[in-house]
């Protein structure tokens, strides 16, 4: 009972983070709603994967499988909304970008240089390198999971807007 | 029999021969039209199939040269007696996936309509002209999400106020500097060091249960999510020179943002490494 | 000395000035666009923008006596600008 409420509060919450981040980036109007739902099944696929017993996948292959998941939705709701697949697809990812792995490597580098000592320097360097290398394998999984749909689907994806 | 040029169609597109552009017209046209798809943050990919597929509506051959900044274009008969080459400068507008979808939309247009090339030049300004989503709408949800990154991370309803009041001062800033034509890079300093502080707050008064996570996600609208996807999703597609543009300016975004957050938990004390 | 608090503060007043000067403006050009409208006047006045901080052009942080000018019949544009 307690997994489901997670699960129904983490899909919810990419749905609303999804919509806010898709505004940025200037959408058709239409397509807010399909990057919600596509975003809110993505996100809580990841957070299934990642923290149920039965999986308890890494965070690099959750967000592959969940990505996968994500194209194949934008794919076959691009013809609905009308808008090529790139629209309700990127939006979509985007609650699922590793931020703060981003900039928490680049503070270890900052940190890095500011501190002097080799133990302090090793930590911190460890830091910006698994940090900085889970952000880019975490981007790489997402990119080939969301664009694989697109190449096998690619009648449906590149005359979505026809 | 007299024949008039109006009666000469073309076998391909079926349209009279003298409202087919010429390839320097279809040029022009079609390096102005990359230039906008790319900076509204299309992929090289749907940029190729779009500019492919205009050139084949209007029975003419393109190649292209995709730079990070430039178009390079050439517009050929299909037998390659006659060609025209142009570069155009990539027009560095904010992403819009509406006007990348119009864009698409048009290129089927004229694929399947088969539309004269005149309709196509104003239905294309038509499209450039497209205004932006209202700015307070922007801001709200921009601020909503970044509330609801917080919750996702783990934060209390407190810390989410925090991040959304924090995310609003930050945006808004950010929309002002961005008014004003300051550097991109300068922007994202600020606005993550003006965020970061304000972040901070629940941590500074004592309140909530969760201040770390507050200050982390207080900075995460910055993130420059969709060059990011952009400039893998171009690898992929081996458009190396491209990916790497982009990947190299969302680098650089986030190093800003790590700037103005890595400030702001200095001046407010906050140890997050 | 509390740094944290005195950063915050400034910060904050800073963001609650800066909404509150806006407004102001924003207000002041609205009540000068109908003044306009009702008064029919036709001299048009523009105002330049004074930017406090600009980046300026090479050729102005640069300059040394005895640099082409601009306007000089000799000047080719030999720089980026």
């Amino acid at each position: 009972m307690y997994m489901f409420s997670q699960f129904f509060q983490d899909a919810l919450f990419a749905a609303i983070a999804a919509i806010g981040f898709a505004a940025i980036s200037n959408p058709p109007k239409r397509a807010y709603l399909y990057c919600a739902i596509i975003a809110a099944i993505g996100h809580s696929t990841r957070f299934l994967l990642m923290s149920t017993p039965a999986f308890h996948l890494h965070i690099v292959l959750a967000t592959t499988i969940a990505s996968f998941i994500i194209g194949i939705l934008a794919v076959l709701f691009s013809p609905l909304a009308k808008t090529p697949a790139e629209t309700c697809l990127f939006p979509s990812l985007l609650p699922m970008i590793p931020g703060m792995y981003a900039y928490r490597a680049f503070g270890g580098l900052a940190m890095c240089i500011y501190n002097g000592g080799e133990n302090d320097f090793s930590h911190y360097f460890y830091l910006f390198a698994n940090n900085g290398l889970t952000c880019l394998f975490i981007l790489l999984g997402m990119t080939i999971g969301a664009t694989i749909p697109i190449f096998i689907f690619k009648k449906i994806s590149f005359q979505a807007t026809r | 029999m007299d024949t008039t040029i109006s009666d000469i169609v073309s076998a391909k597109t079926m349209l009279p021969v003298k409202t087919q552009p010429t390839c320097r017209q279809l040029c022009l046209f079609l390096s102005e039209y990359a230039a906008w798809l790319l900076g509204c943050g299309a992929t090289c990919i749907r940029l190729e199939k779009n500019v492919n597929r205009i050139a084949e509506a209007f029975d003419k051959h393109v190649d292209m040269c995709i730079m990070p900044r430039h178009i390079h274009l050439t517009v050929s008969s299909h037998d390659r007696h006659i060609s025209f080459t142009a570069i155009s400068s990539i027009r560095c507008k904010a992403i819009s996936f509406d006007i990348n979808t119009r864009l698409s939309r048009l290129s089927w247009e004229i694929a399947d309509e088969k539309i004269d090339f005149t309709q196509v030049q104003h239905r294309f300004e038509v499209i450039t002209k497209t205004p932006p989503a209202n700015k307070w709408l922007v801001l709200f949800l921009a601020s909503a999400a970044n509330a609801s990154f917080c919750r996702l991370f783990g934060g209390d309803l407190l810390a989410m106020g925090i991040v959304f009041v924090a995310t609003l001062a930050g945006f808004y800033l950010k929309q002002i500097l961005t008014e004003n034509k300051v550097d991109v890079r300068i922007v994202f300093i600020i606005c993550a060091f003006v965020s970061s502080v304000l972040g901070a707050t629940d941590g500074l008064f004592g309140l909530g249960t969760t201040p770390g996570v507050a200050i982390g996600t207080s900075v995460l609208y910055l993130v420059p999510g969709i060059p990011f996807l952009n400039s893998f999703s171009d690898m992929l597609d081996r458009h190396y020179v491209c990916a790497f543009s982009r990947f190299m300016d969302a680098m650089i975004l986030t190093a800003c943002l790590s700037i103005g957050l890595c400030g702001g938990m200095f001046m407010m004390n906050v140890d997050m490494f | 000395m509390n740094v944290p608090l005195i950063t915050w503060v400034c910060i904050a007043v800073a963001m609650i000035m800066l909404v509150l000067i806006r407004i102001f403006l924003s207000a002041h050009e609205h009540m000068k666009e109908s003044n306009k409208l009702t008064s029919h006047s036709h001299v048009a006045v523009a105002r330049p923008r004074h930017k406090i901080l600009e980046i300026g052009n090479e050729r102005e942080e640069f300059f040394a006596p005895g640099d082409r000018l601009p306007g000089n019949p000799d000047y080719y544009g030999d720089d980026d600008n």
